[in-house]
């Protein structure tokens, strides 16, 4: 084995969530045992593939319950990115943002480099309302006026 | 390595890939104070030496005062991510049973099978194989029946890189620090020190509570949701497992792949107590 390129591109979590969901249906695996539902090979299938099938039942697990990866589609992931691209921020700050979906200035400032200095509040704000217009959340008016007041 | 601070930044500092820290030469007093405000809001633990030798008969260029103040951020980002794509080369083994398979799909199953769920030390945690680029004929060895592929390829690898925020849940709470599991990873390690100034364990609960001031007590307990930024990679050499039964007994191994994080600064912490 021999590591040509450590790093070669960085992949945004929807884009995992994506090969890994494919992965899943390609292979008919379900998430709980009973969903299960092996092909005609099936000492093949659950003899060797332990592992990959516990990694993409786990991470899939994490990734649908800790980060927002669901209400993201290509459509919505492209027209944020021309938003970024407006504002000066570095293209992993890009990723986080895109990653994590900030809807309160204290969740944006944790990701971006001494945001408050490199941008004012105004442009803050429009980029968490442009997050939450284009991923919609119930109580996200709430968390932005909460925000709003803190700041 | 590149490094992807800002531009202005780049000019004014020395930026030593592993362990981050930051050396800087300045002779100006304000310049300094400037520093020592933004320090604590600094993603990786920064070192800072001030000198207050001729720093403008240096190699770095004193900056100007405006361009000091204009500096308010000193960063170092190292460019990785939480996922990242690998380019990796390796000979596979294809066993003879899967010769009726069509080569590119055994190949994968084959990567996958010694790839998926490892660890590759100082490279991440291997989640998957993401597609393969070159796919060399296969050779054979008198005494085998199977084929040996070369392959490169290229894998999905889970590496955040150190100053990421990361979300987790709380797995266990000792007067040591606060233990991380993610759904698929759980060797994250906060320790004391790393968690927030005035941070208390409370035996009683088994929990961590932070009292921000005299009347507000936040607790950090089992199973809450937690966001916290990545200061540490450490990985550790493994022996290889050896026949199943031998060696039972070790159950505190060092783990090949380990994360320490902190939760010292605003946003961190319980998801809860931020929206």
């Amino acid at each position: 084995m021999k590591i040509e390129n450590p790093r070669e591109k960085f992949l945004s979590n929807y884009e995992v969530y994506d090969y890994l969901k494919e992965i899943l249906s390609k292979n008919n695996w379900g998430f709980t045992a009973e969903e299960h539902e092996y092909k005609n090979d099936k000492k093949w299938r659950k003899n060797d593939m332990e592992n990959l099938e516990a990694i993409t039942r786990d991470t899939l697990a994490y990734l649908k319950k800790s980060t927002p990866v669901e209400m993201q589609s290509p459509e919505t992931i492209t027209e944020m990115m021309r938003f970024l691209n407006t504002m000066e921020l570095e293209k992993i700050e890009k990723l986080q943002i895109l990653n994590n979906l900030p809807r309160n200035l204290v969740s944006l400032y944790a990701i971006v480099e001494e945001c408050d200095s490199r941008f004012d509040e105004e442009k803050c704000n429009k980029l968490i309302e442009k997050i939450d217009a284009l991923f919609p959340e119930e109580q996200s008016e709430e968390v932005e006026d909460a925000a709003m007041e803190d700041a | 390595m590149t490094s992807s601070g800002l531009s202005l930044a780049k000019r004014l500092v020395l930026v030593i890939p592993e362990p981050a820290s930051v050396i800087v030469h300045s002779n100006d007093i304000q310049y300094y104070d400037l520093l020592q405000r933004i320090s604590p809001n600094l993603s990786t633990p920064a070192t800072f030496v001030h000198r207050a030798c001729a720093a403008r008969k240096n190699i770095f260029a004193m900056p100007s005062i405006s361009l000091a103040l204009d500096l308010a951020v000193l960063l170092i980002l190292i460019p990785h991510a939480m996922f990242i794509l690998s380019n990796v080369t390796d000979l596979v083994r294809i066993p003879p049973h899967t010769f009726g398979r069509p080569v590119k799909e055994s190949v994968t199953t084959e990567l996958n099978k010694k790839y998926a769920n490892k660890i590759i030390n100082n490279l991440g945690l291997v989640v998957t194989i993401w597609d393969l680029l070159e796919v060399d004929d296969g050779l054979l060895k008198p005494g085998d029946g199977a084929t040996f592929i070369n392959v490169r390829f290229r894998c999905v690898v889970w590496k955040p890189f150190v100053g990421e925020v990361l979300t987790g849940w709380i797995a266990n709470c000792t007067p040591e620090g606060i233990k991380v599991k993610l759904e698929f990873y759980d060797e994250i390690f906060i320790p004391a020190n790393y968690l927030f100034e005035g941070c208390e364990y409370s035996p009683e609960d088994l929990a961590w509570v932070w009292r921000p001031d005299a009347d507000t007590n936040l607790y950090l307990d089992v199973n809450e949701k937690i966001r916290f930024r990545v200061e540490e990679e450490i990985f550790a050499n493994i022996k290889p497992k050896g026949p199943a039964g031998l060696d039972e007994e070790e159950k505190n191994v060092t783990p090949p792949y380990a994360l320490l994080a902190s939760c010292q600064t605003d946003g961190m912490g319980c998801v809860s107590w931020w929206e």
